[in-house]
Formats: structure tokens, C-alpha cells, sequence
């Protein structure tokens, strides 16, 4: 699969699973995983999903305004870069947000999360 | 060194060197490097920095507030451009001197 294609079929996989049920995100971490969620550093599969699922919102929606992939030097590792808008439920105003993913190929032939970083742009 | 004290001081070094001159980058690139810009993608030190030299300004200036996200400041232009960019950072061989 193109480099490009499969970045943006991750995207919306990651996304749309984010928006139905964030504890299925956790398939997509592992250990050695690290997320920067507007610069605070959570470790690990177990505490990333454990910090995605304590937002104070229950409900939102990705719109995906751009998606950037790049290889990431070896073994089809990929770095892609996100930039979209943040919908939370009962507010009137999207939110603006950027997220960068590392993603690593696993055994079984699909991607992970080696590395995270999520901040909204409202500077 | 902190990672975060080390992306810190990369990041106010590589802005100040695009807001000052340019051409400088190319220090800071290899030909195994890759500039996605807008959905354009550049390979290789010289490739990248003759894309960043050619923008149709002279001077500007960037202000960053937080990893990921800052301000784009063009010399004659009223507004500021909101700007979002990645960089991969990865270990440089010491030059035998």
C-alpha cells in the first residue's frame, strides 16, 4: 500500500475509533508507547487510554482538515502529522488541533503508536 | 541534556536561523532528509533549502508558543499566519577534526 494511503486510512481509523469508543484505542498503543497531551507525557498503552477516556467530555468528533506522511528512516516506520478541527458535544465552536504520530510496523504486518503528540492551536 | 531543554533550544536555533538567513538550514539537513511543505514533499539538504529560500517574502519572523504551534510574521503584512510543523530530530555523527 502507498505510504500516503495507508497514513490517511490509519487517520481514520485512529479518529473515528476515538469518537465511538476510545477504549478500543488501546489495541493501537503499546508499553513502550509515549503521548504528549498538550505537553503533559503519559507512558504506556494502559495510561494513555486511562488519560483519552478521562477527558472532561463524553462525546466529540475529528474533522480531519490535512494529513501528512512521511517514512521515518527504518523498517517502514512512518511519521504522519494531523491538522483538523475538534467538535465537543453542546459547544458552539470547533476546536483547533495538530497531532503527530510515529507509527511502527508491527509482526502481524500492521502499525503502532511509538510515539504521540497532541496540542490544540489556540495561541 | 533534557529532551525538552534540547528541543527548546533546537527549535529557537532553527527559527532564528530561517528568520535571519536561510541559507543556514542547510547545516541542519542531510540528503536523507525529507520537507513536507503544504502537501509538497522535498528531498535532500540543498533541495529543501532552495525551496525555503525561493518563498516570495524576504524577511519574517516566527513566535512559537508551544511545541507544534505558533505564529507566522511576514515583514508588510498586517496579520500573523498560524503555523503547525514537525521535526524529526535525529543524532549527527561527530566530524573527525
Amino acid at each position: 500500500m502507498d505510504p500516503d494511503a495507508l497514513a490517511k486510512a490509519f487517520v481514520e481509523h485512529y479518529y473515528s475509533t476515538f469518537d465511538t469508543n476510545r477504549n478500543n484505542l488501546a489495541n493501537l498503543y503499546q508499553e513502550g508507547s509515549m503521548l504528549s497531551f498538550e505537553g503533559q507525557k503519559i507512558q504506556g498503552s494502559h495510561n494513555i487510554v486511562a488519560k483519552l477516556t478521562s477527558l472532561p467530555f463524553q462525546q466529540c468528533q475529528h474533522s480531519i482538515t490535512t494529513v501528512d506522511s512521511q517514512p521515518s528512516g527504518v523498517n517502514a516506520a512512518m511519521l504522519v502529522f494531523v491538522s483538523g478541527n475538534l467538535q465537543l458535544a453542546g459547544e458552539q465552536h470547533a476546536l483547533k488541533f495538530s497531532q503527530m504520530f510515529h507509527l511502527i510496523p508491527t509482526p502481524q504486518g500492521s502499525y503502532y503508536v511509538l510515539n504521540d503528540i497532541f496540542r490544540l492551536n489556540y495561541a | 541534556m533534557d529532551p525538552n531543554a534540547l528541543a527548546k533550544a533546537f527549535m529557537e536555533h532553527y527559527y532564528n536561523t530561517f528568520d535571519t538567513s536561510r541559507s543556514g538550514l542547510a547545516n541542519l539537513y542531510q540528503q536523507s532528509s525529507m520537507l513536507t511543505l503544504k502537501g509538497q514533499k522535498i528531498q535532500g539538504a540543498s533541495n529543501i533549502v532552495a525551496k525555503l529560500t525561493s518563498f516570495p517574502f524576504q524577511q519574517c519572523h516566527h513566535s512559537i508558543s508551544s511545541v507544534n504551534c505558533g505564529n507566522l510574521q511576514i515583514t508588510g503584512k498586517q496579520h500573523p499566519l498560524k503555523l503547525s510543523q514537525v521535526l524529526s530530530l535525529s543524532v549527527k555523527e561527530p566530524c573527525e577534526s
